[in-house]
């Protein structure tokens, strides 16, 4: 099962590199954005007000915060968005009705499509976290920017499950990208990703606590505050665990219902 | 003279039809225009909101809010120009349309000349939504119109220059035949480079000087100079001599532009643009 | 014995919505597969020739389990197809389309190393089996196997889709018109390759074609498919002995009224004729054996209802004809 798992991840790995590698402007885009959106914040912020507000506000010296938030804020989404927009991409291009009929389970399929991104992500993290957080706090922040990306992808991992069921109600819906470009900033924007969790309006606040991503990233959010783990970022990553393993049976019956909404309405060619 | 007559006639039915066909297919059946322009705009926000955490806590929070709202009313404005305008050159090529156009001799230009007036409407939504979220997240922004004529005529520049610069983007797609990464990187670089969320005033004086050398910064300085957020750096005649005959100008060298790309496709043939 | 495929009674109704106007819609059903059923043993070609719309793309669809049928069942290698999913998508090779399918952006090869690893296959194997497959479809003669699948001829995108239906190597092989639109040496080519898949490796193939031509160098037999229901089925030497001895007449008139000559042909020369308004008149269609014996009377006919004849045919049937006959019964 899991050399099954692992070549599917390699035949992935082919897809992604052949879009990335082949089009060096992706990966270049790829590597300079968190730089972008960082850069973005912080000048518009310093424009308006100073950094010390900021850090007076959230704790957060603000160049790391946003540094680690725009990182997050592409890493999260690659389980959801790889999903979503392959499957939907699939079924665009017409391979759809062939990787219907190969005798694999979907739901394999779908966790084998994050990877190869998740691990392409892991450089974007080497070369977005590492350098600003060595700048900013020299070799002890090198240490700290590791374990910030090792949280990261772990908090990307327990979004899966419930990425698996957004992405099948996205692709149920029929709605395709329309759908998803609604959803995927509403995700980041509720999950505290760029806007920190304590500052969201109270209904909404509470509402994200079912949420696995707003939580791991609550935690990584104090991690930076704290420089360490406390008892209740280690309880935040415990929840989002067990909330990722709560949704992992919905996750598989949700592709099921999507492939047999296919198999009725006939897969297009 | 009638030639150049009936050639107006004739663009003038073109667009009206694309207005028609954009109408129907887009805002009636499809949708889709609006909730992906919603969609940018949403990230617009989620990027934009925690601006406001750098603020002076002194300062009341709806001048904070009205500043938010300034930066993304003009960033929607350039979403549309983006995403919408330059984009659809991209949805001509993949529906293969654009290949049609070209071979029944009508310039792909008319067929954006009926897309602006749908974009407008969308470009109203969103800006609502905009207002709406930053109501809920900040506070209610203090805006007040302190001169009605000035805003129009400033967000007929804006409109001049960001469609001038949709037909760059658009020609640069037809001319390299990649887009994305582009795209995205000159879309958020060249408003935060250019005073569309920064007023001139509070900007670092080289960034100015840039600011001024380009053909962005004037509506955007005479908008919040209507919409009262903040006073130009420049008399306000002054920048409005100066912005309509550079967007003019801007105009008149992007169309050319594209006609370069036309031409160039004719002679090399269509790429396919990847999913990304 | 057991069966490659077995489809009992199928029947498939597509809902489908129809735009009136900007906002009103109504459904409409089409009843794509009327009950259908038929057998595939190992070792054969089997083709559906059948005119556009007749059903066939439906039914390749759901015995490859890509279609829930409404009704009916479909057995494959034995097992009923829906039940043993699994099972059942091991032991098929399907190829839906000519001109799609396939990821523009990878190379010939990378789409098939893709496409086998989910299918299963294991590494080496795999390797070796895409070569095999490139070779035999000459694709990298062709420079196929490295050239990205957006810059493929038409051709080529047929011959790799149909190599992918081969990858499992697998004992049953569903192909949809496999040779739509292409060149004739690529269209030889698959043809070739099927025939020697069944006759040589016992493998069954069902071949969609609307092409009579076609139907009859491929396949062993034929399944003559009309409007969802299979009208007549036999070897093409079978269907061959019934089509020949019908010719159609086909009349152009001026003036004269539909109803009062389809009244007059079926009473006296009791005949059902195809009656329709064309640019010129009407035209009138007759399926028959001998034409030259009833010609005489018909002219009569049109005399009596005094009407011009603008044009008369005797012709060879067109497919089209012969569903048509087939399914008012006219043939057998
Ligand atoms: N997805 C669908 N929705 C609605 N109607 C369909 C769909 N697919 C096929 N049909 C209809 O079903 C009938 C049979 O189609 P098909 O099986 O594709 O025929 P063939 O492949 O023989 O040309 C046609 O009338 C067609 O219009
Ligand atoms: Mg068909």
């Amino acid at each position: 099962m899991l050399k099954r798992f692992i070549s599917l991840v390699r035949a992935e790995y082919m897809f992604v590199a052949a879009e990335i590698i082949r089009r060096k402007t992706i990966l270049f885009a790829l590597i300079l954005w968190p730089y972008i959106i960082m850069a973005f914040i912080v000048l518009l912020g310093s424009s308006m007000g100073t950094m010390s507000y900021f850090q007076q506000k959230t704790g957060a010296n603000p160049i790391l915060f946003f540094i680690t938030g725009s990182f997050l804020l592409i890493v999260s989404l690659i389980f959801f968005d790889e999903i979503s927009s392959r499957f939907w991409y699939d079924e665009f291009i017409g391979t759809l009705p062939y990787i219907m009929i190969a005798p694999t389970s979907k739901t394999m399929l779908a966790l084998a499509m994050g990877f190869p991104r998740l691990i392409i992500n892991i450089l974007v993290g080497l070369s977005s976290l590492i350098p600003v957080y060595f700048i900013l706090k020299s070799f002890p922040g090198l240490v700290e920017a590791l374990i910030v990306i090792a949280l990261s992808i772990f908090s990307a991992l327990t979004f899966s499950t419930l990425a698996i069921i957004f992405s099948s109600l996205v692709l149920i819906s029929g709605g395709g990208w329309r759908v998803l470009s609604i959803i995927r900033p509403l995700i980041m924007l509720i999950s505290g990703v760029l806007y920190p969790r304590f500052l969201l309006p109270l209904t909404i606040k509470f509402f994200t606590i079912i949420f696995p991503l707003a939580n791991s990233v609550e935690a990584i959010q104090l991690f930076l505050v704290q420089e360490g783990l406390t008892a209740y970022s280690l309880m935040l990553l415990g929840l989002a665990t067990a909330l990722a393993l709560l949704y992992a049976p919905v996750s598989i019956r949700s592709l099921r219902i999507w492939e047999h909404r296919i198999l009725i309405k006939g897969a297009k060619t | 003279m009638t030639a150049l007559f009936n050639r107006l006639v004739e663009a003038a039915r073109i667009a009206w039809v694309s207005f028609k066909l954009y109408t129907v297919s887009d805002i009636i059946r499809g949708k889709s225009g609006i909730i992906s322009l919603a969609g940018i705009s949403l990230w617009l926000i989620l990027i934009i909101l925690p601006v406001s955490l750098f603020a002076n806590p002194q300062i009341g929070l709806g001048r904070v809010a009205a500043f938010i709202f300034g930066g993304i009313l003009v960033f929607n404005v350039y979403s549309v120009a983006t995403w919408d305008w330059a984009w659809e050159i991209r949805k001509l090529i993949n529906y293969n349309v654009l290949e049609h156009l070209i071979a029944s001799g009508k310039s792909p230009l008319m067929v954006y000349l009926g897309l602006i007036p749908v974009s407008l409407i969308w470009l109203l939504m969103i800006i609502i939504l905009g207002y709406g979220v930053v109501n809920v997240f900040v506070a209610q922004p203090e805006i007040v119109i302190s001169d009605l004529k000035l805003l129009i005529l400033a967000f007929t520049l804006l409109i001049i220059v960001v469609l001038s610069y949709a037909l760059v983007l658009a020609s640069t797609i037809l001319i390299s035949g990649t887009s994305g990464a582009i795209v995205e990187i000159f879309s958020w670089v060249l408003p935060l480079a250019t005073g569309g969320f920064i007023p001139l005033s509070l900007m670092p004086e080289s960034l100015r000087t840039l600011a001024l050398l380009t053909p962005f910064s004037y509506p955007a300085e005479l908008l919040r100079k209507a919409l009262n957020i903040y006073e130009p750096i420049l008399p306000t005649n002054t920048m409005f001599i100066i912005g309509y005959i550079y967007g003019l100008a801007f105009l008149t060298f992007s169309i050319t532009l594209f006609k370069l790309g036309i031409r160039k496709t004719l002679k090399e043939g269509l790429k396919t643009l990847s999913a990304w | 014995m057991r069966y490659a495929v077995e489809a009992v009674r199928i029947v498939k109704k597509y809902v489908t919505k129809k735009r009136k106007g900007f906002f009103k819609s109504e459904t409409e059903v089409v009843e794509a597969l009327k009950g259908i059923s038929f057998k595939i043993r190992y070792g054969e070609v089997v083709g559906l020739l059948g005119p556009n719309g007749a059903g066939k793309t439906t039914t390749i669809k759901i015995v490859s389990t890509l279609l829930l049928p409404d009704s009916g069942k479909v057995f494959v290698d034995g097992v009923e197809a829906f039940k043993n999913l699994s099972y059942v998508r091991e032991k098929i090779g399907i190829m839906l389309t000519v001109e799609k399918g396939f990821f523009p952006k990878l190379t010939g090869r990378e789409n098939l190393i893709y496409f086998g690893t989910l299918y299963g296959l294991e590494r080496k194997l795999l390797e070796k089996r895409v070569n095999y497959l490139l070779d035999l479809l000459e694709l990298k003669e062709l420079g196929g196997s490295d050239k990205l699948y957006e810059e493929f001829s038409l051709g080529m995108k047929a011959r790799l889709a149909f190599a992918r239906a081969l990858l499992k190597d697998p004992p049953i092989i569903l192909l949809d018109e496999p040779t739509l639109g292409l060149d004739p040496v690529s269209a030889r080519k698959i043809r070739r390759i099927v025939k020697d898949l069944a006759h040589k490796e016992g493998k069954a193939v069902l071949y969609t074609t609307h092409n009579m031509f076609e139907a009859e160098i491929v396949c062993d037999r034929i399944l003559l498919i009309n409007k969802g229901v299979i009208v007549s089925e036999g070897t093409p030497e079978e269907l061959k002995n019934k089509i020949p001895k019908l010719k159609v007449i086909r009349a152009v008139l001026h003036g004269g009224n539909m109803e009062k000559l389809s009244k007059l042909i079926s009473s006296s020369l009791n005949l059902k004729p195809e009656i329709k308004i064309v640019e010129r008149g009407l035209e009138v269609k007759l399926a028959i054996k001998n034409p030259e014996e009833i010609l005489n009377d018909l002219l009569k006919i049109f005399n009596l209802a005094n009407v011009d004849v603008v044009s008369l045919n005797i012709e060879e049937p067109s497919l089209e004809d012969v569903f048509i006959y087939f399914a008012k019964g006219v043939i057998e």
